[in-house]
């Protein structure tokens, strides 16, 4: 009794359904170059999110994308701003400048676009104006005249009342005397100071008038002194008035000029109020750097003059050339790169600073418009995510040092005014950043409202092949690459179908393509080709599989050389050749590995030898869990499993995750139970449920072209094949040799449904199915295995009576 | 003019004058690798005040008083001639020429008259007036009564040129030679103000000069407003005057404007 010849043909799939060829009659074109346009491909939900958070102002409605490294995240992003900012207003220019009052706090102005270069440019010629009038005014013989005479009248103010307090004390026979100790008024008599004897011989009266005297010209005294100070603060106060008054005449009507032209913009008016008041009260100052200027009038020596520097505009955002919104994407950035900075300039050997030091970061550039940021950059950059959400939820930008910030430094600073912070951040990242933020920190869904999750690949159409194609001549246009010919686009759609795994998918990885264009590109360039052909992808495909395949070249070699025994025709029992996939980087490849099982009397356990040595992974347990539901459930319903049966992957030194060789390993399990032998010639993958539905797995392709490679190295027998669930042929991209070698029938791919079509197809005994009574056909595979489970039992149950009876 | 140099006398007392002001006696003694001599005087005035136990000071910068007693003050002199002393010695070595010190008790006129020599350079200090310094009475008698060359020293030494007036006299001419014998050790230009009717000077005093850079200034007046506006605005580091202008108001005037040690020639 075999199984019948018509059902296993009914199980082998066909050479077509081993590839998805992409027709290029549907495309219209012979090479790119006829193509528009297309910056990225289309992620309809991805798009849509971004959308929103374009079209979304309220805070907090800031965005992550989310999605594989490569993904075309930023182009899409970067495509869909392009066009929405066209729309949108060009933002304020920003500048600082010198807070008068408060030199601490540089003062932030916005002005309108454009405006910032332009103020800059007229504060220059202003103050260049300034430094030409006010010397002149102030060395003008009228100012000279009028401030010869205050410094004449207060130097001779004091002098008049010492000579006056002198005079007086003269007047009343008192000498005054300058001694270390202080002014003294000694009396005298004939010129002299008395002595002590002669002012004790003198009458009361006498004494008690001296006394008299000395005590009112030691007030006097004090008088004068508190008036010489008086004056001192007269004479600072008048020449103020003076300076005030010239540098009025002098330089009022060059600021007036510059406030009428500015009367439209509030704070710059109000700056030039505060500089007027200040140029005013720094005239000396001024005019000593318009003297070291003249002296050494060499440009730009003396643009660190603190005088000249006070009064610059420090322009921060220039937006003069811009014609809408920024979007900004932010390369590299740490703290200062976001907030901004304070650099410092060494003078005399210490660290100094003003507002002209104040530096931009991303935050400004793109304040009005858009910011993008690679998520993980910026977590790894200190403080950086912590600068960002403040400034966010501050909406503001606050410029301080990460000293600052932590409270490492308490050296005096400046504080630069906040600026008003209108931006929409959009962070790019992978999703396990983006959960991971979602779940550790609670401001990040407050702050990023919106996530733009991008797929990993898109459906595969003749429409959205078309699509690629505009992507593809796109990619290549963008890195100066050579045109592609329609079989050349073909084949990398093919190609990208092979990297989504899927005939009916294309890769969304837009680096892997980029890639693989750029290395065609080289292979066409060598060739001497003016487009890149099929043959150039090809050719580039597989150089990229060659290099990556030391380690698959080792491992055939090893099963070639019989280290690893891999058995690829004959039969045994309890012994069947799963199918695993080793990712290595990018690159992927599918080995053979042999599945052993064995049986004896026990008590219905299976056990996982890899799980037993915390060699296997939780879902490879599970899958073994699951064979030995089936097994019990399919096969020990009416009586005791009575087996132990050990399960292991041999020769393998390291971990094994997955259920995608539960299927092999049941069909290991129930041959060495049947003792049935399995086809060595051929190879399975699949996962199991516990009624013995084959289930989807993933790495198809790369585990059928690994045992096809052993077969083929050892020579195709014709016999040889791979069973695979039906489920995963709509993921079938084989190689063309593969799918060669199956047109040929040298090699046979099944597809199948149950466990029972693949014990089938390695045994070639029907399974049987029970009939009324639960026996099965005589001959079939069932049959033979319910025997075996059945003698089992029987055993079982004998040396159960025995035991018991000895006890008892 | 050797003789002049040979000698100068510092008359120290109190208050004593800065070591900035004393640059202009440096520049003068290593022009001429003059002897120095310090003479602190004790003002015997305020000694004997201090013995009047009802005498009270008052203190300049805080207008307050405290009495006055003769040890506080004998103290206080002591420390003003050790420190005079010091000035002394450290002008000696930095110009590598002699000295010697001494101190006296007595007048400021009477015992400077008792140590200068003939020909000696007096070297006085100003006193303070307020925010100005003017010329106390021993200068004035030293002035009017002597015949001494007098420097009047200024609150500081400014690094700039020596200025001079030149009005023809002998005086000026040593006034010149001795400018210009400054100015070529401080490497810089040397200032002479000239009267108007001596403005044809201009041309001839650089060939005397050698062609040493000299700067004229021409004035209508040789009174304090024309000088002081003459020279407010160029740096000096000393201003010579010939013995013709010698005024007291006048150089009070001009030395308190300008803050410059004034150097009386006759």
């Amino acid at each position: 009794m075999i199984v019948a010849a018509s059902k296993k043909a009914r199980l082998e799939l066909e050479p077509e359904a081993l590839y998805r060829h992409c027709s290029t009659q549907t495309f219209g074109f012979k090479t790119t170059t006829e193509l528009s346009s297309l910056p990225s491909l289309t992620q309809t939900r991805a798009t849509k999110a971004l959308r929103s958070a374009m079209g979304i102002k309220h805070k907090g409605f800031n965005l992550y994308a989310l999605g594989p490294v490569g993904s075309g995240k930023r182009s899409l992003v970067e495509t869909e701003l392009s066009e929405h900012v066209k729309h949108l207003p060009v933002p304020f220019d920003l500048c600082y400048v010198n807070n008068f009052r408060e030199v601490k706090t540089p003062q932030a102005l916005c002005l309108p676009a454009g405006e910032a270069l332009k103020f800059k440019e007229i504060m220059e010629q202003l103050l260049d104006e300034v430094m030409s009038a006010l010397p002149a005014a102030f060395e003008s013989d009228d100012y000279q005249a009028r401030r010869q005479a205050l410094d004449n009248e207060f130097s001779a103010k004091p002098n008049e009342d010492f000579a006056s307090l002198e005079k007086e004390a003269e007047a009343k026979s008192f000498k005054m005397l300058s001694t270390p100790v202080g002014i003294v008024f000694a009396p005298i008599v004939e010129g002299k100071v008395i002595s002590p004897d002669a002012y004790s011989s003198l009458t009361k009266e006498k004494q008690e008038t001296i006394q008299a005297e000395l005590k009112g010209l030691q007030e006097n005294l004090q008088k004068v002194l508190r008036q010489v100070s008086n004056y001192k603060r007269e004479l600072e106060q008048q020449i103020r008035e003076l300076n005030r008054e010239i540098t009025d005449y002098a330089v009022g009507h060059l600021i007036k000029d510059v406030r009428g032209s500015y009367q439209a913009v509030p704070v710059i008016v109000q700056f030039l109020d505060a500089l007027e008041l200040d140029i005013a009260e720094h005239t000396a100052d001024i005019i000593k750097a318009y003297e070291a200027k003249a002296a050494t009038p060499i440009a730009g020596i003396n643009d660190n003059v603190p005088l000249l520097r006070r009064y610059k505009v420090n322009v921060l955002i220039d937006h003069s050339k811009t014609k809408h919104a920024p979007v900004v994407f932010e390369d590299n950035p740490s703290y200062e790169n976001l907030v901004g900075r304070i650099e410092h300039i060494a003078q005399m050997g210490t660290l100094v600073t003003d507002f002209n030091l104040i530096r931009a970061g991303a935050l400004h550039k793109a304040n009005g418009g858009y910011l993008l940021l690679d998520a993980r950059k910026v977590l790894q950059q200190a403080y950086a995510w912590e600068g960002l959400k403040r400034a966010l939820k501050a909406e503001s930008i606050r410029i301080e040092s990460l000293g600052q910030v932590l409270s490492l430094v308490s050296t005096v600073s400046l504080e630069p005014e906040p600026v008003p912070l209108n931006v929409k951040v959009i962070l790019l990242g992978d999703r396990l950043l983006y959960y991971l933020l979602c779940a550790y920190d609670p401001e990040f869904e407050e702050l990023f409202k919106l996530s733009a999750d991008f797929d990993d690949e898109i459906e595969r159409t003749p429409e959205s092949q078309q699509t690629y194609a505009q992507f593809l001549a796109t990619l290549a246009n963008q890195a100066n690459l050579r045109p592609l010919d329609a079989q050349g686009v073909a084949r990398a759609i093919e190609h990208s179908s092979r990297l989504a795994g899927d005939a009916q998918k294309l890769s969304a990885h837009v680096s892997d393509l980029a890639d693989l264009l750029t290395e065609a590109d080289f292979i066409a360039e060598q060739a001497g080709q003016a487009l890149i052909s099929a043959d150039s992808i090809q050719a580039a495909i597989s150089a990229q599989f060659e290099r990556a395949g030391r380690l698959r070249e080792r491992i055939l070699e090893s099963t070639l050389r019989g280290t690893r025994l891999i058995a690829t025709e004959g039969q045994a029992i309890g012994q069947i050749n799963g199918l695993s996939v080793m990712q290595l980087g990018k690159h992927y490849f599918g080995q053979a590995s042999r599945i052993t099982a064995r049986v004896r009397l026990g008590k219905g356990e299976v056990i996982d030898i890899e799980r037993e040595v915390e060699m296997g992974g939780p879902i490879h347990s599970k899958g073994v869990m699951i064979l030995s539901s089936y097994l019990g459930a399919h096969y020990a319903d009416k009586q005791p499993l009575s087996l132990k049966a050990n399960l292991v992957f041999e020769q393998s030194y390291a971990g094994v995750e997955g259920d995608s060789a539960s299927c092999a390993e049941l069909c290991a399990l129930v041959s060495a139970i049947a003792q049935v032998p399995l086809k060595q010639s051929l190879a399975i993958t699949g996962s199991i449920n516990q009624y013995g539905q084959v289930q989807a797995i993933g790495g198809v392709n790369e585990k059928i072209e690994g045992f096809f490679d052993l077969c083929k190295a050892r020579a195709l027998s014709g016999d040889q094949g791979v069973i695979i669930p039906v489920a995963n042929v709509q993921h079938l991209m084989l190689r063309q040799d593969v799918v060669t070698a199956v047109k040929e029938n040298r090699f046979h791919i099944y597809a199948v449904s149950t466990i029972n079509e693949a014990l089938e197809l390695f045994t070639d005994l029907p399974m049987g199915k029970a009939d009324a009574q639960g026996n099965y056909p005589t001959g079939s595979f069932n049959a033979l295995l319910s025997k075996q489970l059945a003698e089992f039992s029987k055993i079982q149950l004998e040396l159960s009576k025995q035991a018991h009876n000895e006890s008892s | 003019m050797t003789a002049l140099l040979s000698r100068i006398l510092l008359v120290f007392h109190s208050p004593l004058p800065s070591a900035q002001a004393l640059e202009s006696v440096r520049s003068l003694a290593q022009v001429k690798g003059s002897e120095l001599s310090g003479l602190y005087i004790e003002n015997i005035e305020m000694l004997e005040a201090a013995t009047l136990h009802f005498l009270w000071a008052v203190d300049t910068l805080s207008g307050k008083s405290k009495s006055l007693s003769t040890k506080e003050l004998e103290t206080k002199l002591s420390q003003e001639a050790a420190l005079a002393q010091k000035l002394l010695a450290k002008l000696a070595q930095t110009t590598s020429v002699n000295s010697h010190f001494q101190t006296a008790r007595g007048t400021v006129f009477d015992e400077t008259l008792r140590v200068a020599a003939e020909g000696s350079l007096i070297v006085l200090s100003r006193k303070k007036l307020g925010s100005t310094l003017v010329i106390d009475e021993s200068g004035q008698k030293l002035l009017s009564q002597t015949r001494f060359p007098l420097l009047f020293l200024g609150r500081g030494w400014l690094q700039g040129m020596p200025a001079l007036i030149y009005e023809g006299s002998e005086e000026s001419k040593k006034a010149l030679s001795l400018g210009l014998a400054l100015a070529r050790a401080k490497k810089t230009a040397l200032l002479v103000l000239l009267p108007a009717h001596l403005a044809q000077l201009s041309d001839a005093l650089p060939e005397m000069a050698q062609s040493f850079p000299i700067h004229f200034r021409i004035l209508p007046l040789m009174d304090a407003p024309h000088l002081v506006a003459a020279l407010k605005n160029e740096k000096l580091s000393l201003l010579i005057l010939p013995e013709s202008l010698l005024n007291v108001h006048l150089i009070d005037e001009i030395g308190s404007l300008l803050d410059l040690s004034v150097l009386v020639l006759r």
